[in-house]
Formats: structure tokens, C-alpha cells, sequence
């Protein structure tokens, strides 16, 4: 481990971060509004920590092996969760634990927020809040690879660990070239969506801040009721088609555009994605007619909405899920499992995980009843899986094993069982809509809130980096081979 | 369809005709006359069919392909389940279907019950025999069965080479039959004689340790039981002893060496799988303590015997427990859910297999720093093989999507979140007690036909093994696809 790299890449880390913040602070002297020194005081401790950093550090980094890639990747989400935290602490909008649960769930896109009465926070502050998924939804060090000029082959490794799902469609073959074109598309589509929007009649800031929150597939809503605020349909509709493309694979999006639409049509990654949406929607739908008093219409508004809005774990809500009948809110929490596509800004197990794990238990089956046979797995057209899938397998595994460990935490602290249990995978999976009393996030006690924000974390982070963090050995000086 | 597996049906359903002369006996001796002849016509019912099927079951060849023996399991547990369900039904008591879904959960020692609390001697005797005699297949399949069907995640490599061998022939199941009717039976009545002794009447201390030994749980001595201390204690060995590794206690029969018996404590599963227990009943005992639901004496045998209960997916009939807190249900759930060690009676996942998962992974964060490194694993100084754990995992995936789907189809009954989930899990790990948890037996019973049908699938899906469906259905098809129409 040589730590002069990972100190000197995290100062400019933290450099980038402070340039991110100039954007609220900008925009709360247009407003005049009170939070401006709150941002200074971010801003301030942010360059402090960057040029701390950048003198420990030393510009050398032509050799990064793995490990300090992990160190770099996972130290920065911590670090700048903590910066992100800093604003809603200074201008004392709610407790020290609040500020760090809503910080992670800013940059980790989960968008479970903890405040009440969202009208009252300054403007400035909301756009900070959408801002913050803006940034985690791609990724941090996407978006700075992107953006800050990088020496050395090695931040491909930076950039693989990153990014979402075990994915190896890169639309480039320079890894700043892919950053790049990724960064263009993601803001793109914001812009897209943001115009849009404004079309849809909402104001500025409102569109602006849904945009950011929806491709992030974040979940921080500037309204207390959510989109549901809105009530306006075709508002709505464009939410959620972005919702689903947020969960959808954005180098694919690229390849697509680059080489024609026949690409999307024949990866069957997206085209599960789309089927499970469908099928999920029309079980909801049919459950909420013969259940609920509700007219087959809205019930495929609500229902299309909401399942949209969980599969891509971004947790908007127009519709009160909560009082929806047991089979509908399991519907959810499946696709609260699975999540969106590799490669995409949701979070989640990835569809192509799960589609993996149905290919191994079939040529299991077939190993069995055949028992000379020699299965072949392969996938799209990518062949030899083998490690890819028994990797596949310990995630899922692993996945389900923490989100019971958190559930067991949160019963621990006063949770019902199924409360807890949703709870901990909606937080694994950066999903940020929960059941019952999990649901209520402003409610919930403390050691349940820094167990959420350690479970986000690990969820954004896909699980193997920050348990291998956990690893004492990790940390020793001078092993880098 | 295999002339072999009807002959075994057919010797199956023999079995279970003389079984039902045990309470057919015990009708007359205690002068409940409606009962003994509900109980002489289901003998006679029972005995009729296995006559008729013996009597269609020449030629049979000596041997089960891996798709018989899969088509056999279910098979047995099935029509036994059905003439299981005569007494019931005849008595009066049950609907049929009702009556199905008990003899169901007795077969795959589910322990779920329906019957009216306070009904005949006989027939709780009999719902005792059937769990007793559930266990008993179990255990034979275990030996027999299972290892060629679903051995490949993790039974055979738990088990001793003589037991390894794919193929399952007729001579093999008859040898071992008796061998493992003299250890059930040996347990059965050490189980008996603890009961007995520390003051228990003998028709309770013979329904207990069937039902302990069976891992079935469902037995209520009387009205108002309390958990004495003996009690506790002489219930808890009964139930730890049947959450271990049964293969070793059988390999220490077949070689008349009683020093094997020490294999169990050397054994890293067993001792997981203790430490399990020991953890999850301080944390149930202390939040019992806490909360002031017992004094500090009874908070831990409450505690510990509720814990080692779940975890040979036994659960007791105990009805204070309903109102425990939640915190607590939860750990026996989940403590349900792991199940006991590899090769015993317990359902559930099993702690062998959840052993070599985590540490596989741990594994795999050491390829997460060095992608290309090789890596080697051992439990108890014998290597796991890759193969291993790659189908460990899929069976494990297996287990979660199988779980997910029947809480869905539980769920559209109109139950709420909570209750699906118990139901399922219930039926899926064969512990009857967690459908109780937060759902009342009044609405169980006005569950529509097609769930209840659909659990008693989960059930016998339980014991059996998802994966073992899954041969069913796929090599069905395969058999379908390959017949000259």
C-alpha cells in the first residue's frame, strides 16, 4: 500500500468536491438566502482537507496496484459523505446523525431523506440535496476522471470499482474517453429531462432538482408529498420513462447510439429489465383492482409509477404503497431485490446478476440429470463466466447475508420483523422507500440511521470493496504486490 | 412409470397400516369405541390399497435412475399423506382437505396443527406417529435416497465413502432400512425413558419423545405445561441430538465402535451450530430478562429451550410464547430458517452449507485484491472442492428465489406481509410453530383450498429439496420430449 498516491488523489478529490459546492453557494447569493455561509463553511473545510492532503501526498501514481484503488474509491465515498454532510450541519437543519444519514443518502442515490417539511429548507440547500445524487449517481470518480486530466494507465482500476454490476461493455477503449462520453450522456439526459419538465409546467427549480434526483435515480423529492405534489400525468409519465433509463446501462445507451438501435433490442439484460417492469406492473395493477376500490386506470398509474420507481431504486412516490394490499408490496420488494441494469446509476443486486444465478442453477440441474455432460455457459456473447459467475453467486449470498445482519441490528433497535427486513434491503440497494415504521426515516432511532448509512454505503459500493477495507491486512505498508 | 417405485410405494403404505394399528390398540384400551373403528377402517383402507399395489408391482428391477428416485420421494410422501389423512377425516373432526393438510405437516414433521385441542388420545397419538414416522424416512433417505439425488450440495461430502455411491438399488435401501430402524428406535426410547423419569405419565413421555426425536414439535403434554427446569433440559438434548449430523451416529452403529461417537464433538459443524444456540438463547434469554416476561431462572430455559427448538426446526407447541417480543421471534425465524447440521432430521438451510458459503467468501475478498490468486479451502481438514461451493451457491440462490415465489402466492390470499412470510417459511424449513407467530388459526382456517394446498406443497417441497423439483420437472419434460408420440 502506498499511501502518498491515495493522499494525493484524494486532495484533488476534495478539490473537485469544493468546485461542486460553488454551485449551491452561487446559487444561494442569487436567492440571498442565509445558507450561503453554510457552503462557505463546506467549501473551506473541503479545501483544508485537499490541500492537507495534497502536501502528504505525492503525484507519483503510474503504478497503482488494486489495493489502493479500493483505498482511493472507498475512502472518497466516506470522505465526501461526510463534506456533503457539512452544510445541513452548519445551518443546524437537523441533528448531527440526520445530517450524515442524509448526506450518504444524497451521494449513494438511495434518496431516504430525513426531513419532515421539505418546503422549509432554503432553496439553495434542495439543489444541494439533488445535487449531491447527481454526483454519486454516475459516480464520483467517474466524474472525475472526466473531468480532471489523470496521468497513468492505472485509474482504469479507480473506474472498475466503481462502477455498477459486473459489466464490461466499454463503449471506448481509453478509460478517460469512456468517462467522458458516459459524463456527456448522463448530462445530457438531465438536461433533457429538465426541459422537459419545464414543459410539463413545473418551475425552474423544481425541474431542475426532480431532473438531477430522477437520472441519479435518487429519490429526493422537493416536495413532502413527493411527485405525487405535482398531480400532473404527463409529468409523471416522463419521470418514470427516466427513471427506467437511469436504471438502464448507459454505455450501452452510447454503443446504441453509435451503432444503431439494434443493440438494445438484442441485449437481453435490458430486455429483462423491461419484462420484469411489465410484468411487475400488471400484477400490481390486477392486485389493486380486485383488492383495493381502486379504477383499473389509476391503478396502472400508481402501479406502473411506483414499480418504476423501485426497480430503478430511485423511491419517488405518487401513490401511498404503504396501505397497498401484502401481495403488491411484495411485487415491490422483489424488484427492490433485483434492481436495475449493470452499469447503470441504480443499485440493487443488477438484473444481469440475477439472470446469471437462473444460468448456474440450470446447468446444475442439467449436470445432474446428465452427470458426463460438459455445460457451457454463456452469456450474450461473452463466454468462459465461470469466475464471473461464482463471484456472482458469493455477491448474492453475501448481499442477502448483510441485509440480515442489519435487519437483526434494527429489530435489536424496535423494529417489527418486516419492517426490518425491508428496511435493510432498501437500504442495501440505495432503494430509499421502506415500509411501516422503516419507512418513516425521520422516526427511526439513531444506531438504526449510522447502520442505514454504513448499509448504503456497502450497497453503492458493491459489497467486496468495503468489506475487503474492513481487512486489517489491507491496510499494511509496503505489501503491494 | 418405474415398477420399483410403486413396489416401495406399496411397502410404504404397509407400513403405515401398521403403524395405525398402534392407536387402533390403544382405542380399545381405552374404550373410545367411535374411535376404534375410524381407525380399524383405515387400516383396513390402507391395507386394501398397499395389497393392490403389491399385487401390480412384478418384474421390478433392482435399481432407481436419479429422475425414479426424485419421482419416489414424492410419491411416498404423498399417497402416504392421503392415507395418513383417513383417521382424520373419518373422525369427523377435519374437512378432507383439512385432514390432508395435517397428515402433510405430520409426514414432513412440519408439526403444524389443526385438530381440536382437547380430541381423542388416539388420534393425537396418531398425528405423534405420523411425524414420528416422517422423521423415520427422512432419516432413511437421508442414508439412501437423497445423497444421489441432491448429495451434491454438501450431504456427500459430509458423508463417509460407503455412503457416497450414485445408484440406488433395492438390496442397499432393504440393508439399510433395518440398520436405521434400531438407531431410531434407540433413540426413541432413551428419549422416552428421560421423559419418563423426571415425572411425566407414559403416554406423554411416548408422544414427547416422538415428537422431539422426529423434529415434528407437535405435542402439548397438558393444558397448562410450564418448561420446568428437567424438563427443559431432558427436551433440549432430545432436540440437539436430533439437529447433528445423523450420519455419524450411524456410522458408529455400522462399525460397532462407540468411540466414533466422539467424531461429533471434533466436528466443526456441530460446533457452530452449538455456538449458534448458545449465542441466540443469551440474546433471547437476556431480552426475555429485560423486558420482564420471566424471572432470571426461567427467562434462560424458556430462552435456551425455545432457541434449540427452532434450530432443529422442531418448534414446540408452547403458547406463551405467541406473545414474546418481536426481537425474539426473529432470531428463531432466522435460527429456523438455518436449520440444524447437514444430514440430520432438522429442515432449513443447513449450517455446514452456510459455513462453506461464508467462508468462500472471504475467500473471494482475497480475489478482490489479487484477481488472478488461487485459492484453497478446508473444513475439519478435507478440502472443498470448487464444484462444491459453485453449487452451493445456486442452491442457495435456489432457496431464496423458491422462498420469494411462495410468499408471493401466500400473500395474494389477502394475508398481511408478516403473516405470508411466516406461512412460508414455516412450511418451507418444517417448522410448524412459526405459522402462529402473528397469524391466528382462525384465519388459517379460512384460507381458500388453494393456498392450503399450496402449503402442503411446501412442505413435502421442503423436505425433499427444491432441487429435487426441480430434476422432477425438468427431467419430466425431458421424458415427455423424448417419447415416440
Amino acid at each position: 500500500m502506498s499511501y502518498p498516491v491515495i493522499y494525493y488523489i484524494l486532495g484533488r478529490l476534495l478539490f473537485a468536491t469544493a468546485v461542486a459546492l460553488c454551485i449551491p453557494l452561487a446559487a444561494s447569493f442569487y436567492w440571498h438566502e442565509q445558507s450561503s455561509l453554510d457552503f462557505a463553511a463546506a467549501i473551506s473545510v473541503s479545501l483544508c482537507c485537499s490541500v492537507y492532503f495534497s502536501n502528504k501526498g505525492d503525484d507519483n501514481h503510474d503504478n497503482i496496484s488494486i489495493r489502493e484503488g479500493i483505498a482511493i474509491t472507498g475512502l472518497s465515498w466516506l470522505i465526501i459523505s461526510f463534506i456533503i454532510a457539512i452544510p445541513y450541519l452548519s445551518g443546524h437543519y437537523m441533528p448531527p446523525v440526520d445530517c450524515l444519514f442524509e448526506g450518504v443518502s444524497g451521494i449513494t442515490g438511495s434518496g431516504a431523506s430525513v426531513v419532515t417539511d421539505i418546503p422549509r429548507l432554503p432553496e439553495s440547500i434542495i439543489l444541494w440535496r439533488s445535487l449531491s445524487h447527481w454526483l454519486g449517481g454516475l459516480g464520483i470518480i467517474v466524474i472525475f476522471i472526466a473531468l480532471f486530466p489523470q496521468t497513468g494507465s492505472s485509474i482504469i482500476k479507480m473506474f472498475e470499482i466503481e462502477t455498477t454490476g459486473p459489466t464490461e461493455d466499454r463503449p471506448m477503449p481509453r478509460i478517460r474517453s469512456t468517462a467522458k462520453v458516459l459524463l456527456k450522456i448522463y448530462t445530457l439526459l438531465t438536461f433533457l429531462l429538465t426541459a422537459l419538465l419545464l414543459l410539463c409546467g413545473l418551475n425552474l427549480s423544481d425541474a431542475v432538482n426532480n431532473a438531477m434526483s430522477t437520472i441519479a435515480t435518487g429519490g429526493f423529492a422537493t416536495k413532502n408529498s413527493s411527485i405525487s405534489y405535482f398531480n400532473n400525468l404527463p409529468a409523471e409519465i416522463i419521470i418514470m420513462v427516466f427513471m427506467l433509463i437511469g436504471g438502464g446501462n448507459f454505455s450501452l445507451y452510447y454503443i446504441a447510439w453509435k451503432r444503431g438501435l439494434k443493440k438494445l433490442t438484442t441485449n437481453s439484460e435490458l430486455l429483462v429489465y423491461l419484462g420484469l417492469f411489465s410484468s411487475i406492473t400488471i400484477l400490481i395493477t390486477i392486485n389493486l383492482v380486485y383488492m383495493t376500490n381502486l379504477d383499473p386506470y389509476s391503478a396502472l398509474r400508481y402501479a406502473s409509477f411506483q414499480t418504476a420507481s423501485v426497480i430503478s431504486t430511485t423511491g419517488f412516490s405518487t401513490a401511498d404503497f404503504d396501505s397497498w394490499p401484502a401481495f403488491s408490496k411484495y411485487c415491490l420488494l422483489i424488484v427492490m431485490l433485483t434492481g436495475g441494469c449493470a452499469g447503470s446509476t441504480a443499485g440493487g443486486i443488477k438484473i444481469v446478476r440475477v439472470i446469471l444465478m437462473f444460468k448456474m442453477v440450470s446447468s446444475i440441474v442439467k449436470e445432474k440429470l446428465s452427470p458426463n455432460r460438459v455445460i457451457h455457459t454463456s452469456f450474450d456473447t461473452r463466454e468462459r463466466l465461470d469466475i464471473v459467475i461464482n463471484r456472482v453467486g458469493r455477491f448474492c449470498f453475501l448481499y442477502m447475508f448483510i441485509t440480515t445482519i442489519g435487519a437483526i441490528i434494527f429489530a435489536i433497535d424496535g423494529l417489527n420483523i418486516m419492517d426490518a427486513i425491508v428496511l435493510g434491503i432498501s437500504s442495501i440497494g440505495n432503494v430509499g422507500i421502506a415500509y411501516g415504521a422503516g419507512g418513516n426515516f425521520a422516526q427511526l432511532n439513531n444506531l438504526t440511521k449510522l447502520v442505514c448509512c454504513m448499509m448504503m454505503i456497502i450497497g453503492r459500493l458493491e459489497i467486496f470493496i468495503f468489506l475487503v477495507m474492513l481487512r486489517p491486512s489491507f491496510w499494511q505498508k509496503g505489501a503491494s504486490w | 412409470m418405474d415398477r420399483l417405485i410403486v413396489y416401495l410405494v406399496g411397502r410404504a403404505l404397509f407400513i403405515c397400516s401398521g403403524l395405525m394399528l398402534i392407536p387402533f390398540v390403544l382405542s380399545i384400551y381405552l374404550d373410545e369405541f367411535s374411535m376404534t373403528g375410524v381407525f380399524g377402517e383405515a387400516t383396513f383402507i390402507t391395507l386394501l390399497a398397499a395389497v393392490y399395489i403389491r399385487g401390480h408391482s412384478h418384474n421390478i428391477s433392482d435399481s432407481l435412475s436419479v429422475f425414479g428416485g426424485v419421482a419416489f420421494l414424492f410419491a411416498c410422501w404423498l399417497s402416504l399423506s392421503i392415507f395418513g389423512a383417513l383417521p382424520y377425516y373419518l373422525s369427523g373432526s377435519l374437512s378432507f382437505l383439512d385432514s390432508f393438510v395435517e397428515s402433510v405437516s405430520g409426514f414432513t414433521t412440519t408439526g403444524y396443527t389443526n385438530t381440536p385441542f382437547m380430541t381423542s388420545p388416539s388420534l393425537i397419538l396418531w398425528r405423534s406417529l405420523t411425524q414420528w414416522m416422517g422423521g423415520c424416512m427422512v432419516f432413511l433417505f437421508i442414508t439412501t435416497i437423497l445423497p444421489a439425488i441432491s448429495g451434491c450440495f454438501g450431504m456427500s461430502f459430509a458423508m463417509p465413502v460407503a455412503l457416497k455411491t450414485g445408484i440406488i438399488t433395492l438390496s442397499r435401501l432393504k440393508k439399510n432400512t433395518r440398520r436405521l430402524m434400531k438407531i431410531y428406535f434407540i433413540m426413541t426410547l432413551t428419549g422416552f425413558l428421560i421423559y419418563y423419569v423426571i415425572d411425566m405419565n407414559a403416554y406423554d413421555a411416548l408422544n414427547m419423545a416422538m415428537v422431539t426425536i422426529s423434529t415434528g414439535g407437535c405435542y402439548m403434554p397438558d393444558a397448562d405445561f410450564h418448561i420446568s427446569f428437567m424438563f427443559g433440559l431432558a427436551s433440549l438434548v432430545g432436540l440437539f441430538s436430533a439437529g447433528c449430523n445423523i450420519i455419524i451416529y450411524w456410522q458408529a452403529i455400522k462399525r460397532r465402535q462407540l468411540v466414533m461417537l466422539k467424531n461429533i464433538a471434533a466436528n466443526t459443524e456441530t460446533r457452530i451450530f452449538l455456538l449458534m444456540i448458545i449465542l441466540a438463547g443469551l440474546i433471547t434469554s437476556i431480552d426475555l430478562y429485560s423486558k420482564g416476561y420471566y424471572d432470571l431462572v426461567n427467562s434462560f430455559v424458556n430462552g435456551f429451550f425455545q432457541v434449540s427448538s427452532f434450530a432443529s426446526t422442531t418448534g414446540t407447541m408452547h403458547y406463551e410464547m405467541l406473545h414474546w417480543p418481536e426481537l425474539d421471534k426473529m432470531i428463531l425465524i432466522l435460527l429456523a430458517s438455518v436449520g440444524g447440521c447437514i444430514g440430520s432430521l432438522a429442515g432449513g438451510f443447513k449450517v455446514l452449507r452456510l459455513m462453506i458459503l461464508l467462508k468462500s467468501c472471504t475467500n473471494e475478498l482475497q480475489r478482490t485484491i489479487h484477481p488472478d490468486i488461487v485459492l484453497h479451502m478446508d473444513i475439519d481438514s478435507q478440502a472443498v472442492p470448487d464444484k462444491l461451493v459453485n453449487r452451493l451457491l445456486g442452491f442457495f440462490f435456489m432457496i431464496l428465489i423458491t422462498l420469494i415465489a411462495s410468499i408471493l402466492v401466500i400473500s395474494a390470499a389477502g394475508l398481511n406481509m408478516q403473516q405470508s412470510m411466516d406461512i412460508a417459511i414455516a412450511c418451507l424449513t418444517s417448522t410448524g410453530q412459526i405459522i402462529f407467530f402473528h397469524t391466528s388459526q382462525q384465519s388459517i382456517n379460512e384460507l381458500p383450498a388453494s393456498i392450503k394446498l399450496f402449503c402442503s406443497f411446501l412442505m413435502i417441497l421442503g423436505k425433499v429439496d427444491i432441487f429435487a423439483f426441480l430434476l422432477l420437472v425438468y427431467g419430466g419434460r425431458q421424458k415427455l420430449m423424448n417419447q415416440r408420440w
